[in-house]
């Protein structure tokens, strides 16, 4: 699949800016603060409903504007596809009609997303690595929801389930701790939607890390770290892998061995909301002990098995957006990365100053096109027409 | 602001679910233009919400003290389906695939919002249940848990199972409303959670 072209309303720094892209690689350079990097965020609020980039939507709303909209045409599967997102507040954009495909109103975000894929190569992806475990398990979850189809509901019940335990929690006395004090009935009817939930998410996130794992190893080789690996790690389970009667029964176990401690802090302490992804070079473990270069690579891993469980699950090539990531590469990792990304539509924007890309970067990039038969368009922010 | 009683109905109006004030002052508006005898049929139709009340028995609206389906003898008393609200009553109606009679929940478990069974018309429930007839025996055989298929109709159903299972009455028949696939769909758009609750709640031909 392939972006046609992108029209961007009131977004960030763009007024009013179409840009045509071509179904091979698309370098978008420009100086800094040019909108090269709004326009892969574009793409990628079409693709899943949400930036990649920090920070809640007004701020993608222009100064001055109460509303943006980013709209887009993109080539799947024989067919066009007319994808619209609207941000802020305005006609045409209220909260239930953000929203639309093919000029048709899509209710909620789960209709939206899906029609268009794209996986993201950026600087922030380091935090992937180095940065809290929710990192990990939002990435994960993104993916799972990508390739399983039941997992972005699963996700939504298992938020819900918690929330309520944690208000119930809240909500008990504190004062009569510890076991004497009496337990509501209620108390242990969502305990049980807890194990119940958090072991299907749990078991869902576990097969999709098998898939992740398979690419992660293989790709992680090519870049150098052999020894590289990728587990699920829960507190409360050894082993989340079995099957999810197993597992609810370990989550029951560990729930029911933080009881005391869950009355007197009010908030549920066990469960997949607290588990982890853990990188590990030979037993190292990536977050803490790798070096920086070590952790850029198995960010970068994490990124390419994501493409491959994308490929294998789907007939046609996501869009690759490449944000700024050869800046933060060497010349061996830049190589490195070419090498490794199949032949699909790639946006790739480099920060410069000067009208021509310097040479080293405009070897690698026409090399990586010609291995794998696609056009090259370079694009200049500092120069696309505004109307 | 505009004068005194058009005001006042607009505020009402905008009171009701899904009514923004915008909304509110069309509709008044729109009642301004219309011939008295609407404005008095309308107003009839809302002084007639005085004499409704809820069935004293299942807890759905009534016009009495039953409601229509309690005060009915040809249905079967010995099945309660419980749901959360009286519009489930209406779409279970619609089936007509239940003879027994309700029992209205008034809401679904949630301490997000403070609703605990307390506040939920479960102690009702059961004494219904336990009621027990002037020949010594049960009248209600049968429970059905017809609560939404959501996290939080979900746990309402599970609380009440374990709730019914301490009455000491084995011989109670309890059982959950089955979720699935909706009739006329397509296996191909079922999404996974989905079609694999209706692969676990699979039933013998």
């Amino acid at each position: 699949m392939w972006i046609r072209h992108l029209t961007l309303d009131s977004f960030r720094c763009h007024d009013h800016t179409v840009v045509d892209f071509v179904p091979g690689v698309n370098v978008i350079a420009g100086p800094n603060g040019s909108g090269k990097t709004s326009l892969l965020e574009a793409a990628y609020l079409l693709a899943v409903g949400h930036t990649f980039r920090p920070g809640d939507d007004q701020q993608l709303v222009a100064d001055g504007a109460s509303q943006a909209i980013v709209s887009g045409v993109v080539a799947a599967g024989g067919r066009d596809v007319e994808l619209a997102i609207g941000l802020g507040h305005g006609p045409g954009v209220g909260r239930k009609d953000r929203f639309r495909v093919n000029g048709a109103v899509r209710r909620s975000v789960r209709d939206f997303v899906g029609h268009l894929r794209a996986v993201v190569f950026s600087p922030d992806d380091l935090d992937l690595v180095k940065g809290p475990p929710a990192g990990r398990r939002e990435f994960l979850d993104r993916v799972a929801a990508a390739v399983r189809p039941g997992h972005a509901r699963l996700l939504s019940e298992w938020e819900r389930v918690l929330r309520q335990r944690n208000s119930l929690l809240a909500s008990l006395p504190r004062g009569s701790r510890g076991a004497g004090s009496e337990v509501p009935e209620t108390l242990q009817t969502w305990t049980e939607m807890v194990v119940e939930k958090g072991a299907e998410l749990t078991h869902s996130r576990v097969r999709t890390l098998e898939r992740l794992e398979r690419g992660f190893r293989e790709v992680s080789a090519r870049l150098g770290l052999p020894s590289a690996g990728v587990r699920y790690r829960a507190d409360w389970t050894a082993r989340p892998a079995e099957d999810v009667m197993t597992v609810a029964g370990d989550l029951r176990d560990g729930l029911a061995a933080v009881a005391v401690k869950e009355r007197e802090r009010g908030l549920t302490l066990v469960g997949p909301h607290r588990d982890d992804l853990v990188l590990d070079i030979s037993g190292r473990d990536g977050r803490s002990r790798a070096s920086q270069g070590e952790q850029r690579s198995l960010a970068l891993a994490l990124r390419l098995a994501e493409l491959r469980v994308q490929e294998e699950t789907f007939d046609d090539m996501p869009v690759l957006l490449l944000d700024d990531v050869l800046s933060e590469l060497d010349e061996g990792r830049q190589r490195d990365l070419f090498e490794l990304l199949p032949a699909a539509q790639t946006l790739l924007t480099v920060a410069t100053e000067d009208p021509e890309l310097a040479p080293g970067l405009e070897k690698a990039v026409r090399d990586f096109a010609t291995r794998r038969e696609l056009d090259v368009s370079v694009l200049r922010t500092d120069r696309v027409e505004r109307a | 602001m505009y004068e005194g009683p058009v005001q006042d109905l607009i505020d009402e109006f905008g009171r009701l679910p899904g009514i923004g004030p915008k909304s509110a002052q069309r509709l008044v508006f729109h009642l301004l233009g219309v011939e008295r005898v609407d404005i008095e049929r309308f107003a009839h139709a809302l002084l007639a919400l005085e004499k409704v009340g809820f069935c004293t028995r299942c807890h759905n609206v009534a016009a009495g003290e039953l409601c229509r389906i309690c005060a009915n003898p040809k249905r079967d008393p010995s099945a309660i389906c419980v749901v959360e609200e009286a519009r489930d009553v209406v779409a279970l109606e619609r089936t007509h695939e239940f003879n027994g009679l309700y029992h209205v929940l008034g809401g679904a478990l949630s301490p997000l919002d403070g609703i605990t069974p307390e506040r939920l018309r479960v102690r009702e429930l059961m004494e219904r249940v336990t009621a027990v007839e002037p020949n010594g025996t049960y009248e209600v055989q049968e429970v059905i848990l017809c609560t939404n298929p959501t996290v939080d109709g979900e746990a309402t159903a599970a609380y009440l199972l374990r709730e019914l299972q301490t009455l000491d009455r084995s011989d109670l028949a309890v059982s959950r409303i089955a979720s699935g696939l909706p009739v006329g769909g397509d296996l191909e758009y079922a999404d996974e959670v989905t079609l694999g609750r209706a692969l676990a709640g699979r039933h013998s031909l």
